[in-house]
């Protein structure tokens, strides 16, 4: 069965590197399969600008399965385009109408400085997880499963909060470019557990202190983020956030 | 030693000025639905509004150590507040999105906080200016013709300054934009005290707008009252 295709104009973010001037350019896509994702969408547009001898969009992909994190473009003005609980990657050309203008932005945000066109540099993500620091752990055997008795709601929390795959939407939703619900998220995924529990003051202390260094802004509850997220973090990692928060103003590790 | 091995020093990170900001503001809020429930006796009459003016006069040093906090509390509230709308402001960076659609709940009251803020201290400013400042009590702006030859006291003095309807006018657009700011603030600050769960923030935020609505109805309803007191039914 021959599936059904669409045109549409692509106005995509065209930025030679982190300092040049960007500007939008438009592509005419011609003919382009409703079961396309969109990252194939933009292959096919590659591909087409490579035959012209023309530079390709860059943008960040891998696992095309919507587990890895780094694909994502804001579309139309809603990160990961309008698919909610979706990454790029498994967004698929049928949510388009036929001769739609879709509108293909870089996450926008002073800590995440664009590489290349839809490549965002966010390795100020990777220095907040590593300013979290270690957790303590016993080395030698392992110890029996049920050894260390984890609650099944605590467990549930953090497994949810792990869920995240530090793509990026969140600080691209934001209105204020904060990194808080991504922070939240790892802060929490610890916090909830006995194995991150010895330093937990200092974990979120640490990691909130990266997150302002790094140039994020702060929570002010639009919660544009939640929304935004491929993986439906919640806001209340955030609210959990600043209770350990509380916890470190008043207590240490 | 990084700065935040002390107290104070986690205090000045985001989450830290967002903590002063909350609890500073709940102290405003508790103030504000106090100032309320005292002014509306301006409705009941005079000598209610007036005897509970002189109450809280005659509470000596204690007043002053409510106005120390307020003023305290309020400075800390602000400028905290800009801190982080300034940092945010940065943090977003100079290219601007060309599309922006909002998915989450990004509102009117949520996006115009500062300004709703920033338009508060003005309007505070004016009003302590206004009312405090310079509504001596037993002067000629606590005559009200209508009422005889005696002087009305505070009640007078709110009268004849809610008798002009253009006072009145910027009065309420100013109490409105206390609501606006309280209906985001309320839901805001529960979460920041890392009070809200998953199920009660929508609770949370309808409440916010309740109290929102209340506050700025409320504040309203006096000039409101007076002017129709002034110029349509009489006092």
């Amino acid at each position: 069965m021959a599936g059904n295709t669409i045109n549409v104009t692509l106005k995509v973010w065209r930025q030679a590197d982190k300092n040049a001037r960007g500007a939008f350019a438009s592509y005419s896509v011609k003919n382009i399969s409703t079961d396309a994702s969109f990252l194939e969408m933009l292959d096919v547009v590659n591909t087409g600008l490579e035959k012209e001898d023309k530079d390709p969009i860059v943008f960040d992909h891998d696992c095309r399965e919507g587990i890895c994190g780094m694909c994502g473009a804001v579309v139309n003005g809603v990160a990961h385009g309008p698919q909610s609980a979706t990454t790029l990657c498994q967004l698929h050309m049928r949510k388009f109408k036929d001769g739609e203008t879709i509108v293909l932005e870089p996450w926008r945000s002073a800590a995440f400085p664009v590489i290349k066109d839809l490549a965002v540099d966010r390795t100020a993500f990777d220095r907040i997880i590593e300013a979290g620091g270690f957790i303590s752990v016993k080395t030698g055997q392992a110890p029996d499963a049920h050894a260390v008795a984890v609650p099944k709601i605590k467990a549930d929390a953090a497994m949810d909060a792990a869920s995240c795959i530090g793509c990026g939407a969140c600080v691209a939703a934001c209105p204020n470019a904060s990194a808080s619900l991504f922070t939240a998220a790892k802060v929490t995924q610890f916090a909830k557990l006995p194995q991150g529990d010895p330093e937990r003051r200092s974990r979120v202390v640490a990691m909130v202190e990266q997150m302002d260094h790094e140039g994020f802004g702060s929570c002010s509850k639009h919660y544009e983020c939640e929304a935004a997220c491929p993986k439906e973090i919640k806001v209340e990692n955030i609210t959990n956030m600043n209770r350990e928060y509380m916890r470190a103003l008043v207590t240490r590790d | 030693m990084r700065s935040t091995q002390t107290l104070g020093g986690r205090l000045t990170t985001t989450v830290g000025k967002e903590l002063i900001v909350g609890v500073t503001g709940i102290l405003l809020v508790v103030f504000i639905l106090g100032h309320l429930a005292g002014n509306l006796l301006l409705i009941v009459g005079p000598e209610a509004f007036n005897h509970y003016a002189e109450q809280l006069h005659n509470l000596g040093e204690i007043i002053w150590l409510a106005r120390a906090g307020l003023i305290v509390a309020f400075v800390a509230h602000i400028s905290m507040a800009i801190s982080l709308a300034r940092a945010s402001a940065a943090a977003r960076g100079t290219q601007r999105y060309e599309v922006e659609k909002s998915v989450g709940r990004k509102t009117a009251a949520t996006r115009l906080m500062i300004i709703s803020g920033v338009t508060i201290l003005a309007f505070v400013l004016f009003h302590v200016y206004d009312f405090t400042l310079t509504g001596d009590r037993t002067g000629e702006r606590s005559f009200v013709d209508a009422m005889g030859e005696e002087s009305m006291g505070l009640y007078g003095v709110v009268f004849n300054s809610f008798a002009n309807p253009l006072r009145s006018l910027f009065y309420i657009i100013a109490v409105c934009g206390v609501g606006l700011h309280l209906s985001h603030a309320i839901a805001s600050v529960l979460s920041t005290l890392g009070i809200l769960t998953e199920k009660s923030t929508d609770k949370a935020e309808l409440a916010a707008k309740v109290i929102g609505v209340i506050v700025a109805v409320g504040f309203s309803s006096i000039p409101l009252y007076v002017l129709l007191r002034a110029h349509v039914i009489g006092v």
